[in-house]
């Protein structure tokens, strides 16, 4: 008896060819091209989002950095230590620029890849 | 015109490029997604969203395999992904001697083509997922093991053990749901 060779089954092969599927949707096709259309266009916005929030951001760290210096001109009540307001101000501040940076390289390098 | 043209033509910014693919490898991969899922909406939803996946990553793609093999590993693993259980078709051993596989291939052949071919689909449509699924890619796409290997992530042993048994099961099935019907018309 000869050993069964799954290269040389020629009935098998014609029948799973003869047995196979089509896609049995019409519309398949433009379906698919329309979500990728959508992808398209989403993506741009996406983009154009993402470079935004990086202008506003250095916008916002120039205005942060530079904000110290103008609390100093501002009076405050007796009692209130100026030093102190600023240096609460400088830990917020450098929390709230890490916690964006963290937020925007996350989302730009998720686009990207 | 290769795949290679077309997905230079995609990454160049041409979207249109891709219909191509579409056309190509639509009815591999809802087959492909069949095998796993055994729904047409389902299996249809899952093609879309493996071309759409293939789309995506298109500027990823490296060329170390064929497209194909690429796209097909991305809509096995989309299927796999929807699939409920498993449990059910572990359930499944066939038992079939040479002798009945034989008999079951002359009969088959005395069939209309159509009526043929809703057997065999029928049929595809008891067999066990991953049986199935090999089937498909070592038949019908001629997929040599080490690329199925690729498609599926199993073991070239292990794609060679399914492959027996699909065999098995394709007849054992044709036996036991279509047989009858088969027998009665002879």
């Amino acid at each position: 008896m000869t050993k069964y060779d799954i290269n040389n089954d020629h009935n098998l092969r014609s029948f799973i060819v003869e047995g196979k599927l089509e896609m049995p949707f019409d519309d398949f096709e433009e379906k698919v091209m329309d979500s990728i259309d959508k992808e398209v266009v989403n993506t741009i916005r996406l983009k154009k989002l993402i470079s935004k929030s990086w202008l506003f951001y250095i916008v916002g760290l120039f205005f942060g950095l530079f904000s110290p210096t103008l609390i100093n001109y501002i009076s405050f009540p007796v009692g209130v230590n100026k030093n102190m307001v600023v240096l609460v101000f400088q830990v917020i501040f450098a929390l709230a620029a890490l916690f964006f940076l963290e937020k925007l390289i996350r989302i730009t390098f998720k686009k990207i890849n | 015109m290769n795949d290679q043209h077309y997905i230079e033509q995609v990454l160049r910014g041409d979207n249109s490029a891709f219909r191509y693919f579409i056309q190509q490898y639509k009815d591999m991969a809802y087959s492909m997604a069949m095998s796993v899922l055994k729904d047409e909406y389902v299996s249809e939803e899952v093609v879309h969203d493996a071309f759409l996946k293939a789309f995506k990553a298109l500027p990823n793609f490296k060329g170390k395999s064929k497209f194909s093999t690429w796209f097909y590993r991305i809509v096995v693993n989309e299927s796999l992904k929807r699939q409920k259980s498993e449990r059910f078709w572990k359930q499944r051993v066939a038992t079939i001697d040479e002798q009945t596989i034989g008999r079951i291939e002359t009969d088959l052949k005395e069939y209309e083509l159509e009526e043929r071919k809703l057997y065999i689909q029928k049929v595809l449509k008891l067999l066990p997922p991953k049986e199935s699924l090999a089937l498909q890619l070592f038949y019908l796409s001629d997929y040599p093991i080490d690329e199925i290997t690729q498609v599926t992530g199993w073991s070239t042993s292990n794609t060679k053990v399914i492959l027996h048994r699909a065999r098995k099961s394709f007849y054992a099935a044709m036996k036991e749901h279509v047989g009858e019907k088969i027998y009665q018309l002879l």
